[in-house]
C-alpha cells in the first residue's frame, strides 16, 4: 500500500496546527517531494498501444514504453531507444538501437523486440499507425534491424515516434499486456485502480546516464487521479489535492491566473477547430456561400469570449506549430483573401451564391456538434452570429459524442442537412493536418473528411509531398495545396487549438508544456528533450 | 350515503329532505353531492395551510412572470406584448461577459455576454411547461391504464402490471440517456423521456386505489343496477380514487423538474444555450468554482423556488383531500 | 389466495421481469446510433477489413435476435463477457465498482434514515407546532435542491472555501476513516431527498399509529410518554416506513450517477453512463441487470412484508 498522500489539511486535522507550522515550508499535494499528483479527465481503457485509440491511455502509458526515436517539444526527432536512424534507399532504413537496455520485466532489448512490436499491429485498431508506410523488417543483429517501407514515406522518422516499443513476449503470447504495461521507459506500471488512480513509479534501472539531465527521474512516484468532473478538478487544484491539472475549463483560466499559488502554462497545440459542410447539399455546395459563412465565423470573439483570449483564429489546415511549412504571413494572406470575419463581404457572397442557386433566403438549416464544452460554446455564438443575417435560420443540436462520430462518420456526411462542428488534433507531420481531412479517398466511412471533399490536383499534392524526401519540395507542394483547399472552402477554420496545463507552483518545477495531447506528461522526465520535472520546494 | 335500491319499493318514502336530487337514478344521487361537497371542503381545508397558500402564490407569481417575461406570437399575431425582461434572452455580446451583478443586469452576464436575468425570466416557460406537460401527459396515460388493470383484473391487470414492473426496475436515467441520445435533443424528446418513465407511478396508484374501491357497496350496486364497466369506472371508481393520484401528480411536477435539470447536467438537455434553469446550471458549473458566482446561483435558485413552491402545495392538497392519510396511500412516493 | 402462495407467485414472477428488462435494456442499447466499433476506430484510418473484422468480433453482423440470444446463454452460464473497450472481463469491472457504489448508496441511506426517521417522530409527536411546520418546510427545501448544484456547493464551501475535506476520494482502502470521512459530503448530497421523504413518511406513520386505541390505553395504564413511544408506536410505524424505504434503494442509483461524477467517486453508476455511451454492451447489461435485479427484490421484500402485515388486503 503506498504511503497516501499527507496534506497540510490532514496533518492539521489530526496533529495540531502548531506542529503543521514547521511543514508548511513544502506545502502542497506531496509533502515529501517525491510524488507528483496529477489528473486523467477519464479512466484508461487499455495498456496495449495497439488498442489505445484514446489519448488518455496513451498519456498514461506514455512514460512506460520508449519509441525508437521521441520528438522534441520543438518537433525534433532525438534518438531514444535508437541511436540512429539511416537512409539506405528510398525504401529500406538502417536503425541502430541502444544497447544495455532491459525491459522492466527484465528481458534484454533487442531487435527481434522492434520487429515484433511492428508486427503485432497488424489487425488492431491503431493498425494504420504502422502499416500505413511498414512493409516488412529484417533484423540483421541483435542492435541492428532494417526496416522496409511499401513506399518512400516522408513522415517516417516522426511516425516511428509514435511506435512505443513493447517486449517480443508480447507477440508469443507469453506476456499479456492487459496486465499491465511493460516497457522500457523511466516509469514502471504500479497499479490501476479503476475509475479512481493509475500510478507508475521510477524505474531505477533506466538506461539514460551521463548528460545534464539527473540519470535517474527525480520524482520517485507519478500518481494520476481520474477526475471526469472538470470543476472537481479545478477544486482539487485549488485545494491542494493535486498538484497538475490538464485542461482547466477556460472560463478559470483568468481567475487561475491570478492565483499566486497556481501557474498556468499554455501552448500552441497541433490542431483546430472547424465547421465542416456537406457539400453535396444545397446551399453549401456553392462555393460562395461557403465562403459567405466563412467569413460570419466571429473568431476573434470566440477566442475572447469562449477561449479568455487565448488562441489565435485559423485560416488553413496546418498549425502554425509546424513553422516549416506555415508563416504568419501564409495565415494573414489566407485569411484576408477567403476566410476573415468580414460581415460585409460575406453578404455579397451570399447574395450571389443564393442567387445562383435560385434559393430565397432564409435558409433553415442546423449546426451539428458534440459535448465538448468549449465547442458548444462556439458553435453556439456562430449559430447566433448566423441568425443576424436574413440567409439562414439556423439551430444547434448537440449529441453525446458516439452518435455524433456515427452521423460525422457515417457514409452519406456530405448530403447530410447540417453543418458539422468538428476539432482535429494534427501531429508534426504536415500531411496529418491535410490527408484525413481533405484527400479524395478518405471521405467517409474510410475515414474524416465529412465534406466528401475531392479534388484531384489537391489529392496529387498530397501524395507527391508524402513520398518525397526532399523538404522544399513537400514544403511547396503543401502550401499549393493549402491554397487550394482554402480557396475551395470545404470547411471554415476557426481556431488553432492550445493546450494549457495548471499547477501548483511550489509543487512542481521544470514542468513545460508538450504541444500534443498525447505527449502531455512528456516533461516529467525527457532526457532526450532536456527536460525533467521535480517536485519543487523541500 | 349509498341507498339500497329495494328500498324505494312498498313502502312510504318521504322527499325533500336530502340534498341529493329526487331522481330514481341511485347512482348518480351517489355520485355528485359527496364529491362537490368534498372538494369544497378540500378547498377550505387548503387555505387553512399558510405554507400551502404561499407556495401557490409563488408559483402563480412565477407563471405570470414567464409568460409576461418576451411576447408570444402565435401565427404572426401577437397575443403577448408584454417583456417585462429587458434584453432577448438568446442575444449573445449585449454586454461585457461575467459581469457580476448591477443595476443594468440585477443577476450579471454570462460567458457570451447575455443577461442573466432575462434569461432566469424567460427560463420559467421551459421548466413550468415542461412539469406541466410532462407530469398530464404520465397522467394520460398512467390513469387509464392503472384504472382499467384494477377493475378489469385478470391476465389484462397482469400484463399491464408486469409491464409497470419491468419499467419500475429499470434506471430511470439509462432510460433517458439511451432515449435522448437516439432522438436527439429537444423540449419535445426531453419530454417524451419524462413521460416514458412517469406514468408507472400513477397506473401502479390508481391500481391500488381502484382495487380497494372496486369492493365498495356502491360500486357493486352500481353493477347490480347493470351499469355499464366504463360507466363505473368514469363515475365511481376514478374519482374516488383520483385523491392521491392528484397528489402525487402535484409533488411530481417538482421532480420532473429537477430530472430534466440533472439532464441538463449530464448534457442530455436542451439546445445548447437555451435559457432553462437546468441546462444554465450545468453550462456554469465551471463557474462556481471560479468565482462567477451568479451565473449558477440565481438559475438554481429559480428551481428551489419552484419545486419547493411545488411542493408545499401537494402537501397542502394532500392534507386538504385526506387529512388522516394512511402511509400505504403515497407508498409510491419518491 | 394465502400468503405463501401470493409470495411463491410473486417471486416466480420475478424470471419474466428480469427478462423484460434485459430485453429492453439490449434492444434500447442497440437502437442508438453508432456501435462499439465506431468507438473504437473513431478517427481513425482504418481498412475495410478492419471494420469487418471488429464488426465480426462483437456480432454486430448478426441478426439483433441472435445477438441477444449469444449474450442470454453466455449469462446463464454466469459468464457476463469482456468488456468492448478494454480486455478486462465484465465482471471484474463490476465488481471493482459494486462496493463503492454500495458503500456510497449505503451510507446516504442511513443518513436519510438517522436524520429522517427522528425528525419525523418529533414532527408527529408535536403535531401542529411550529417544529413540525417547521421541520416539513426543511424536508421540503431538501428534495427542492438539484442534487449536483448542492453537491458542487458543499465541495466548494468545505473543500475549497473551509479547507476542511478533500476534494477527491482520499488514496485508502475503502472502509479506511479517511475514506468514510471523505463519504460525509457525497453521502448527505445524496441522502438529504430520502432523508426528507422518511421525515414525511414517518410523521405520517406515527401521526396514525398515535390515534389508535392501544395508545390511549396505554396512555391511561400509566406508562410514560416516552416509552409509549418507543416501545410501541415507533415499532409499529417503523414498519411501513422500512417498506417503503426498502423501494427507496432503488432510487439512489440515479442520484449516485450524478453524485459520483461530482466527488470523482469511482462507482458503478459512472460505469455505467460511459458504458452506455460507449456503446459498451455487456458493461450495460450486466449493470442494468444487477440493479433491477435489486430493485426487484426489494420490491419483493417490501410486499412481502406488506402484505403479512396489513391483513385487510386480499389478493
Amino acid at each position: 500500500m503506498p504511503p497516501f498522500t499527507t496534506s497540510r489539511r490532514q496533518l492539521l486535522r489530526w496533529v495540531g496546527a502548531a506542529s503543521a507550522a514547521g511543514l508548511a515550508g513544502c506545502a502542497g499535494g506531496s509533502g515529501d517531494g517525491t510524488e507528483l499528483v496529477a489528473t486523467l479527465g477519464a479512466d484508461v481503457s487499455t495498456y496495449d498501444p495497439t488498442q489505445a485509440n484514446d489519448t488518455t491511455s496513451r498519456k498514461a502509458f506514455g512514460l512506460v514504453y520508449e519509441p525508437l526515436v521521441s520528438v522534441d517539444f520543438e518537433g525534433n526527432v532525438r534518438p531514444t531507444l535508437a541511436t540512429s536512424v539511416d537512409q539506405q534507399d528510398d525504401l529500406t532504413w538502417r536503425v541502430s538501437l541502444r544497447e544495455g537496455v532491459t525491459f522492466h520485466d527484465g528481458s534484454d532489448f533487442t531487435a527481434t523486440d522492434v520487429k515484433a512490436t511492428f508486427e503485432r499491429y497488424e489487425g488492431t485498431p491503431r493498425e494504420s499507425d504502422v502499416f500505413l508506410w511498414y512493409d516488412d523488417a529484417t533484423v540483421r543483429d541483435d542492435t541492428t534491424i532494417d526496416v522496409t517501407l511499401s513506399e518512400p514515406y516522408a513522415p517516417f522518422r516522426l511516425s516511428l515516434g509514435g511506435v512505443p516499443i513493447v517486449p517480443e513476449a508480447a507477440e508469443t503470447g507469453d506476456l499479456n499486456l492487459s496486465n499491465g504495461p511493460v516497457g522500457t521507459g523511466p516509469y514502471a506500471f504500479d497499479t490501476h485502480e479503476p475509475d479512481r488512480l493509475y500510478r507508475i513509479v521510477r524505474n531505477e534501472d533506466h538506461w539514460y546516464a551521463g548528460g545534464d539531465v539527473p540519470d535517474t527521474p527525480p520524482i520517485e512516484t507519478v500518481t494520476f487521479r481520474i477526475i471526469v468532473e472538470q470543476s472537481s478538478q479545478l477544486a482539487a487544484l485549488q485545494g491542494g489535492d493535486i498538484d497538475l491539472a490538464n485542461n482547466p475549463p477556460t472560463d478559470a483560466v483568468a481567475d487561475l491566473r491570478q492565483d499566486d499559488a497556481i501557474t498556468v502554462s499554455d501552448r500552441l497545440a497541433g490542431g483546430f477547430e472547424m465547421l465542416v459542410f456537406p457539400l453535396a447539399t444545397e446551399p453549401f455546395s456553392n462555393r460562395d456561400v461557403r465562403e459567405g459563412v466563412s467569413r460570419l465565423v466571429p473568431r476573434e470573439e470566440i477566442i475572447e469570449s469562449v477561449y479568455g483570449g487565448i488562441g489565435q483564429p485559423a485560416y488553413a489546415p496546418i498549425s502554425p506549430l509546424l513553422s516549416d511549412y506555415t508563416s504568419d504571413a501564409f495565415l494573414q494572406e489566407m485569411g484576408d483573401e477567403h476566410m476573415r470575419y468580414d460581415p460585409e463581404q460575406a453578404r455579397q457572397l451570399l447574395d450571389a451564391g443564393f442567387a445562383d442557386l435560385g434559393i430565397d433566403p432564409p435558409y433553415e438549416t442546423t449546426i451539428v456538434t458534440n459535448e465538448t464544452g468549449d465547442r458548444v460554446r462556439w458553435a453556439q455564438l456562430v449559430r447566433d452570429e448566423l441568425n443576424r443575417t436574413d440567409y439562414f435560420d439556423v439551430s444547434l443540436e448537440q449529441f453525446e459524442w458516439n452518435t455524433y462520430i456515427s452521423r460525422v462518420l457515417a457514409g452519406d456526411s456530405h448530403r447530410s442537412d447540417a453543418m458539422m462542428a468538428l476539432g482535429w488534433s494534427g501531429g508534426w507531420d504536415p500531411d496529418t493536418y491535410l490527408r484525413n481531412l481533405f484527400y479524395s479517398g478518405e471521405a467517409t466511412p474510410s475515414c474524416c473528411n465529412a465534406a466528401h471533399y475531392a479534388n484531384d490536383e489537391v489529392d496529387r499534392l498530397l501524395d507527391e509531398a508524402l513520398t518525397t524526401y526532399d523538404t522544399a519540395a513537400r514544403r511547396d507542394r503543401y502550401e499549393q495545396a493549402q491554397r487550394q483547399v482554402v480557396a475551395d472552402a470545404p470547411v471554415a477554420f476557426v481556431r488553432f487549438g492550445t493546450r494549457i496545463e495548471a499547477f501548483r507552483t511550489d509543487a512542481v518545477d521544470g514542468f513545460r508544456t508538450y504541444p500534443l495531447d498525447s505527449g502531455e506528461f512528456t516533461a516529467i522526465y525527457a532526457p532526450w528533450a532536456g527536460t525533467y520535472t521535480t517536485t519543487g520546494g523541500g | 350515503m349509498p341507498r339500497n335500491p329495494l328500498d324505494g319499493r312498498g313502502r312510504l318514502r318521504v322527499r325533500g329532505f336530502e340534498s341529493d336530487d329526487a331522481d330514481g337514478d341511485a347512482e348518480a344521487a351517489a355520485a355528485t353531492t359527496p364529491t362537490t361537497d368534498r372538494w369544497r371542503r378540500a378547498w377550505t381545508r387548503f387555505r387553512r395551510d399558510h405554507a400551502a397558500v404561499a407556495g401557490l402564490a409563488v408559483i402563480a407569481v412565477m407563471a405570470l412572470l414567464a409568460v409576461f417575461a418576451r411576447p408570444i406570437e402565435v401565427s404572426g399575431v401577437v397575443v403577448q406584448p408584454v417583456a417585462l425582461a429587458p434584453y432577448d434572452p438568446g442575444a449573445s455580446g449585449i454586454a461585457p461577459a461575467y459581469r457580476p451583478p448591477s443595476l443594468a443586469h440585477p443577476f450579471g452576464t454570462d460567458w457570451a455576454g447575455r443577461d442573466v436575468f432575462s434569461r432566469v425570466l424567460y427560463g420559467g416557460r421551459y421548466s413550468l411547461s415542461i412539469g406541466v406537460i410532462a407530469v398530464s401527459l404520465a397522467l394520460l396515460v398512467g390513469v387509464p391504464l392503472g384504472a382499467v388493470a384494477g377493475y378489469v383484473g385478470g391476465w389484462v391487470d397482469e400484463t399491464i402490471m408486469r409491464l409497470v414492473d419491468v419499467l419500475y426496475a429499470f434506471p430511470f436515467l439509462v432510460l433517458a440517456i439511451a432515449l435522448v441520445a437516439v432522438f436527439g435533443q429537444g423540449f419535445w424528446k426531453l419530454v417524451g423521456a419524462l413521460v416514458a418513465v412517469g406514468w408507472i407511478g400513477y397506473a401502479r396508484l390508481i391500481r391500488g386505489e381502484v382495487l380497494g374501491v372496486s369492493e365498495r357497496d356502491y360500486v357493486l350496486a352500481a353493477r347490480a343496477l347493470g351499469a355499464s364497466d366504463r360507466r363505473i369506472l368514469r363515475r365511481h371508481v376514478v374519482p374516488n380514487a383520483i385523491a392521491p393520484v392528484i397528489v402525487q401528480a402535484t409533488l411530481n411536477v417538482g421532480t420532473v423538474v429537477l430530472s430534466a435539470a440533472a439532464l441538463g447536467f449530464l448534457g442530455l438537455g436542451l439546445q445548447p444555450g437555451t435559457a432553462e434553469w437546468g441546462s444554465m446550471l450545468s453550462a456554469g458549473r465551471d463557474t462556481l468554482v471560479g468565482g462567477e458566482w451568479w451565473v449558477t446561483v440565481f438559475p438554481g435558485l429559480a428551481v428551489f423556488l419552484f419545486v419547493l413552491s411545488i411542493n408545499l402545495v401537494g402537501d397542502g392538497v394532500r392534507d386538504a383531500l385526506d387529512p388522516d392519510a394512511d402511509t400505504d396511500t403515497y407508498r409510491e412516493a419518491r | 389466495m394465502s400468503l405463501r402462495r401470493y409470495v411463491l407467485r410473486r417471486t416466480l414472477l420475478t424470471l419474466p421481469i428480469l427478462l423484460g428488462v434485459s430485453v429492453l435494456t439490449f434492444g434500447l442499447v442497440k437502437l442508438l446510433p453508432g456501435t462499439p466499433v465506431d468507438y473504437v476506430l473513431q478517427f481513425q484510418e482504418a481498412t475495410p477489413e478492419l471494420r469487418a473484422a471488429l464488426r465480426a468480433q462483437y456480432h454486430l453482423d448478426e441478426p439483433i435476435w441472435n445477438q441477444y440470444l449469444l449474450w442470454l446463454s453466455d449469462v446463464l452460464h454466469l459468464d457476463f463477457g469482456d468488456r468492448v473497450v478494454s480486455d478486462r472481463s465484465v465482471t471484474a469491472a463490476i465488481a471493482e465498482r459494486l462496493p463503492e457504489t454500495l458503500v456510497l448508496g449505503g451510507a446516504a441511506f442511513l443518513i436519510a434514515l438517522l436524520v429522517g426517521v427522528p425528525t419525523g417522530v418529533v414532527a408527529a409527536v408535536r403535531r401542529g407546532t411550529f417544529l413540525d411546520e417547521g421541520s416539513r418546510i426543511v424536508a421540503l427545501a431538501g428534495i427542492a435542491t438539484p442534487n449536483f448544484w448542492l453537491g458542487l456547493l458543499l465541495l466548494l464551501l468545505f473543500g475549497v472555501h473551509l479547507d476542511l475535506a478533500p476534494v477527491i476520494p482520499p488514496v485508502a482502502p475503502l472502509l479506511a476513516p479517511e475514506s468514510l470521512a471523505f463519504l460525509v459530503l457525497p453521502s448527505l448530497t445524496l441522502g438529504t431527498a430520502s432523508a426528507a421523504l422518511f421525515t414525511r413518511l414517518t410523521r405520517s406513520a406515527v401521526t396514525e399509529q398515535l390515534r389508535q386505541e392501544y395508545v390511549r390505553a396505554a396512555r391511561a395504564r400509566g406508562l410514560d410518554e416516552r416509552t409509549v413511544i418507543v416501545k410501541h408506536v415507533l415499532r409499529n410505524s417503523l414498519v411501513s416506513v422500512v417498506t417503503v424505504a426498502a423501494v427507496q434503494i432503488a432510487f439512489l442509483l440515479d442520484g449516485a450517477v450524478v453524485i459520483e461524477r461530482v466527488f470523482s467517486w469511482p462507482g458503478l453508476g459512472r460505469l455505467l453512463v460511459r458504458a452506455i455511451l460507449q456503446r459498451d454492451f455487456p458493461v450495460v447489461q450486466a449493470v442494468v441487470l444487477l440493479v433491477a435485479t435489486a430493485v426487484v427484490v426489494a420490491n419483493l421484500l417490501a410486499d412481502v412484508l406488506y402484505a403479512w402485515l396489513d391483513p385487510r388486503i386480499t389478493y
